[in-house]
């Protein structure tokens, strides 16, 4: 039965998913998009952003909080799509050598991660997205020094003039919209890419498989509790080792999926925004950092990305300035990260205020225990 | 000695090798050159005396022109390939028609003398 202190509890718990809604409500009339254009939008957004935002949830399960560390991954899938533009690998075949040569660069990535993140437990989420501005200095060394000079590239046309170093953007037309394309299935005017959204599915069943395994019972148990598990016999560091291992090579996979629908590599900077990208859409959708589902993956997506398409034009014709209802889209989105990441220290502040109350209260009976003696 | 858990990760990794390597080979880009410039081959000079259209099959792209002393490119995807050229006098009417298959392997470029197939095959036919 709904008492009022469900539903009050629902509304607090979902408030970021409900503002988003109503925004998006009152947006999608203003912006005059026909719902035939929306629903193609979304439909494509849903399907090519997904998978990154899927690769989250692993490390959430293990109490590391939002993994900004994807840039990582998302850096591996670059420099396979790199290499097999330069090698002419076209199609699914060409995505599949992208992902094997990018599958090792992330589990290295991940490995590094994960121990440098074991070392600053408590403390996961600045730390990995400080680890990926290092990463991104050392990939853009890789991009500008060594592509050329050491790895040879065999396209002058992809190098930059001075005869070394990869240019700003790579050209996928080898590639482009290989897997959107594989299945596609129109239904009332919308192009659906059913084989990505295959792949995605594969993704979740991969999510909830591995929540049964041993290792993602570990994984749970070492994000409930670090020291509990640890004690209970887990080898606890490792578990969140493997989970970030885990998050960075799905997120490589997610990052070509990405890139094959755009069709274009921004060589220096289309995995910056990747890691900001994927997290506001996981918070859009109702998670928090202790918490998420894959219903969150799909409601924050849809949301996040709804205000993408309307927010311009809905600007443009509430203010008469697009570039305002941008501004507001930047302004709403990325103010949920900040209020998500407030409220989570809020409440870890307040679990620690109760958990020392209670030590100071069991401490103080002892204490009345022993002078009654 | 190596454990049958190593060796069955050897063999995982190395299928996999094998695997891309003939996804290699198959989704391999090959550009296809077409040239109908005067050259000399073996000591054997070749002019150009014919105008073209040439299409490799399967790219679903319509088929090029090459005029006199001009060459063209046509990108193709896979190992194997099937061209065909359609010879055509200087006023462009249709001659006949030449077919000819084209094994490309891991190669980048392929160039095909146009006056060359031509003077073979008249030299098949004969």
């Amino acid at each position: 039965m709904l008492t009022k202190e469900k539903v009050k509890s629902f509304l607090v718990n979902q408030a970021v998913p409900i503002l988003f809604l109503i925004i998006v409500a009152v947006g999608a009339p203003l912006s005059g998009f026909s719902l035939q254009h929306l629903t193609q939008e979304m439909t494509y957004r849903l399907a090519r952003d997904s998978f990154v935002v899927l690769s989250l949830l692993v490390p959430i399960m293990a109490g590391m909080g939002l993994n900004f560390g994807i840039v990582l991954g998302s850096m591996a899938g670059q420099i396979g799509l790199i290499f097999i533009t330069d090698w002419g690998i076209r199609g699914i075949p060409g995505l599949f050598i992208a992902a094997v040569l990018g599958t090792p660069i992330a589990i290295l990535l991940g490995f590094m991660c994960g121990s440098i993140l074991n070392k600053a437990r408590g403390k996961e989420m600045v730390t990995s997205y400080i680890l990926g501005f290092f990463v991104n200095g050392l990939y853009q060394f890789f991009g500008l020094f060594m592509l050329g000079p050491i790895i040879p590239i065999t396209k002058p046309s992809m190098l930059i003039s001075r005869g070394y170093g990869v240019r700003n953007t790579v050209d996928l037309l080898g590639v482009r919209g290989a897997i959107d394309k594989l299945i596609d299935l129109k239904i009332g005017g919308v192009s659906i890419p059913v084989a990505t959204f295959l792949l995605i599915a594969a993704f979740c069943f991969f999510i909830v498989w591995i929540r049964k395994t041993k290792l993602g019972q570990d994984i749970r148990a070492a994000g409930q509790d670090y020291e509990l598990a640890r004690l209970s016999g887990i080898a606890v560091d490792r578990t969140r080792i493997i989970s970030i291992i885990i998050s960075t090579v799905l997120a490589c996979y997610g990052q070509i999926i990405l890139l094959q629908n755009l069709g274009t590599v921004n060589t220096y900077s289309s995995h910056e925004m990747t890691g900001v990208f994927a997290i506001a859409a996981l918070l859009v959708g109702g998670a928090t950092v202790a918490k998420a589902s894959l219903m969150n993956v799909f409601v924050g997506v849809l949301l996040f990305h709804m205000m993408f398409v309307i927010s311009p034009m809905a600007g443009k014709r509430l203010i008469g300035s697009a570039q305002l209802g941008e501004y507001f889209r930047v302004f709403v989105s990325y103010g949920v990260i900040c209020i998500a990441l407030i409220f989570h220290a809020m409440k870890e502040r307040a679990r620690a205020q109760k958990h020392r109350e209670e030590l100071m209260i069991g401490e103080s009976s002892l204490n009345h225990g022993g002078e009654a003696r | 000695m190596i454990s049958k858990r190593t060796g069955i990760r050897l063999v995982a990794v190395l299928s996999l090798i094998v695997l891309c390597v003939y996804l290699a080979f198959i989704g391999k880009e090959h550009r296809v050159f077409f040239d109908n410039r005067v050259k000399t081959i073996d000591g054997v000079k070749y002019k150009s005396e014919y105008t073209y259209e040439v299409a490799v099959l399967g790219t679903g792209e319509e088929p090029e022109f090459v005029d006199l002393d001009d060459m063209t490119m046509i990108e193709a995807v896979g190992p194997k390939h099937v061209i065909e050229i359609s010879v055509m006098d200087l006023d462009g009417e249709p001659l006949y028609e030449i077919s000819r298959n084209v094994s490309m392997g891991f190669k980048t470029d392929c160039v095909l003398y146009l006056p060359l197939i031509v003077d073979t095959h008249m030299g098949e036919k004969d």
